[in-house]
């Protein structure tokens, strides 16, 4: 039917004059998960989790209810955890997240977005939400599921509280190490009109320093700073000084540089894509 | 008020893309025409705020472009030239999320995308991905998240650009009906017809700065005393004869064409053709074309500017 027969009104509704960032970034969400590259990833890397919470369940059945806890609450496991569920994020955004930006450079939408009443910080925001709610559907969630399940075995023993505080420390570590991925991976995708690009500078991230650490590693004694040039080192520096206490860390580094650390390359990320934004009208 | 432009300028680097252009515009329907690298998406994305402009003022609907771009965005529904939009992106998602970055609601958003995606003849191709559209859906996909939230001013940026004559057609038959349904329209193109088929009034660029703002009506009423002639193979002669008695005589496709005047009118040329012998077959007034006013604009302010 053409607009012919059409009866056309104009839209006299309701308005929303607030922000626009969750729109932009739930649609986002909701585009990326109608494919199915986005759903198996996340079922891949869902795979460990459902693995850990098997051992939880065959620990509790195996232990004596006097054995239950006996060595006390560690962290080191749960920081390994933490570790592991980085990389699985950065498989997720592999697979879906790195064209967050380098998409609507290449097809031109920005210049659609900024014709409609919105800011740069929504456009922004949204975009780092569309991040942030893979990282929190692929890794958040089964860590939540797997901290309850946890505490759940820990309910009599004397330890519960330790656990609960133990167990929220690692979903708070685990909520930065997502906005630190998330932030990167955007920084990085608006630096580029090509996804491939950002997918390839997005592997270098992760991969170069685990090389240079492991040649520093064979060579020489490294020193414990090349922690702070990896991601995953950045991360379990913060596990260190978040779970572990001023112990964990190395004497000679304050507790608040791993954390300074990763708030500048949060920083640097929307740096990266505000910069680009400002360039808006080479790019309309 | 629809535009109310003072000393506009827009400068990329050295590049000087608007001259200083001043305006004031109420029209329903306005062709924004001049030929390519005439400034015209520049002014679009200035007017829309998309781009900062680097002096002068400009008001739109009445509203300060730069104090109150939201409100000029939140009124107005833009349709860019190009492709803008995700190819993984059905059809109503797309329509549905530019109704909500207009402040709709989403179920309100989802509701009119429906409806202005059945308007613009997209019914069947709803839920298919933008990335399978022809170029005629897309430019209609585009048209439709325009209109979605109800503007009260539409820009167009090359609507026919690329489409076959049918599609065309049907693209400027959409156009006329929004503008039927008080939707105020600015139409950027370098296709002359579309502008008349469309539009009432005119603003036309030449290198950033304005040619001509007004009704077209105006711009065709001075062409009124100009006199289309055809001889029996002796047009060549006629122009020759027609120029020595100081006549602004001239050729336009193949077609002799000679601008009256108030001492030299139609009668002269007649006595001309006589005195010379020469056959006429065809004299006829004639109100140029649009683009033939466009044309003679043009040149003269190539001429001003030279």
């Amino acid at each position: 039917m053409a607009i012919r027969d059409q009866s056309y009104q104009r839209y006299d509704g309701p308005v929303r004059t607030g922000r626009s960032w969750p729109v932009i970034g739930w649609s986002e969400f909701r585009a990326y998960w109608r494919f199915w590259r986005t759903k198996l990833t996340i079922f891949a890397v869902w795979l460990l989790p459902l693995m850990y919470a098997l051992l939880v369940l065959v620990e509790a059945a195996l232990m004596e209810p006097g054995q239950l806890g006996a060595d006390g609450p560690g962290h080191s496991h749960l920081n390994l955890f933490v570790s592991t569920q980085l990389f699985a994020l950065a498989l997720v955004y592999i697979a879906r997240g790195c064209g967050i930006v380098s998409d609507d450079l290449r097809h031109g939408t920005l210049q659609l977005y900024f014709s409609k009443p919105i800011d740069r910080i929504d456009y922004m925001a949204g975009k780092f939400y569309t991040l942030v709610l893979l990282g929190v559907v692929s890794v958040f969630a089964p860590a939540v599921l797997l901290a309850g399940l946890r505490t759940a075995f820990f309910v009599q023993s004397d330890m519960l509280a330790e656990i609960v505080v133990l167990h929220l420390q690692t979903l708070v570590l685990l909520a930065i190490a997502i906005a630190l991925l998330a932030a990167v991976v955007l920084g990085l995708s608006s630096l580029t009109r090509r996804t491939g690009w950002a997918v390839l500078g997005w592997i270098a991230i992760l991969i170069v320093p685990l090389i240079v650490h492991a040649v520093g590693a064979v060579a020489a004694d490294i020193s414990p700073w090349d922690r702070l040039l990896s991601l995953h080192g950045l991360v379990g520096l913060a596990g260190d000084a978040l779970m572990g206490g001023a112990d964990a860390m190395p004497e000679w580094m304050p507790r608040i540089v791993p954390f300074a650390a990763i708030g500048a390359l949060i920083g640097a990320g929307f740096a990266a894509l505000n910069w680009r934004l400002s360039h808006l009208e080479k790019i309309t | 008020m629809l535009f109310e432009l003072e000393n506009l300028c827009k400068k990329y680097g050295r590049l000087t893309a608007l001259q200083g252009i001043s305006l004031s515009m109420d029209a329903d329907a306005v062709g924004l025409l001049g030929p390519n690298g005439a400034g015209k998406s520049t002014l679009l994305k200035v007017l829309l705020g998309l781009l900062p402009f680097s002096s002068g003022d400009a008001e739109v609907l009445g509203h300060d472009v730069s104090n109150n771009a939201k409100t000029i965005r939140r009124n107005v529904g833009y349709m860019p030239e190009n492709d803008c939009f995700l190819p993984y992106i059905s059809a109503v998602d797309f329509v549905s999320f530019n109704g909500q970055l207009c402040g709709m609601p989403r179920n309100q958003a989802f509701r009119r995308a429906h409806e202005v995606l059945f308007f613009v003849g997209l019914e069947e191709a709803r839920y298919r991905q933008l990335g399978e559209f022809s170029k005629g859906m897309k430019q209609r996909a585009k048209l439709a998240q325009a209109i979605v939230h109800g503007p009260r001013l539409l820009f167009l940026d090359e609507p026919t650009s690329g489409l076959d004559p049918q599609g065309r057609d049907e693209m400027l038959s959409l156009i006329e009906d929004i503008r039927a349904r008080d939707i105020r329209v600015v139409l950027s193109t370098h296709l002359l017809p579309d502008v008349e088929r469309v539009c009432d009034h005119v603003i036309m660029l030449n290198e950033g700065e304005l040619v001509y703002a007004g009704a077209i009506a105006d711009v065709q009423k001075e062409d009124e005393q100009l006199l289309e002639v055809r001889t029996h193979m002796a047009d060549d002669e006629l122009l020759d004869r027609l120029k020595e008695r100081d006549f602004e005589a001239f050729y336009d496709d193949d077609r002799l064409k000679v601008q009256l005047t108030d001492e030299l009118g139609a009668e002269e040329v007649l006595k001309t053709a006589v005195e010379h012998n020469i056959q006429i077959r065809h004299f006829v007034p004639e109100q140029l074309t649009l683009e033939t006013a466009f044309l003679r604009l043009l040149d003269e302010a190539n001429q001003d500017l030279s």
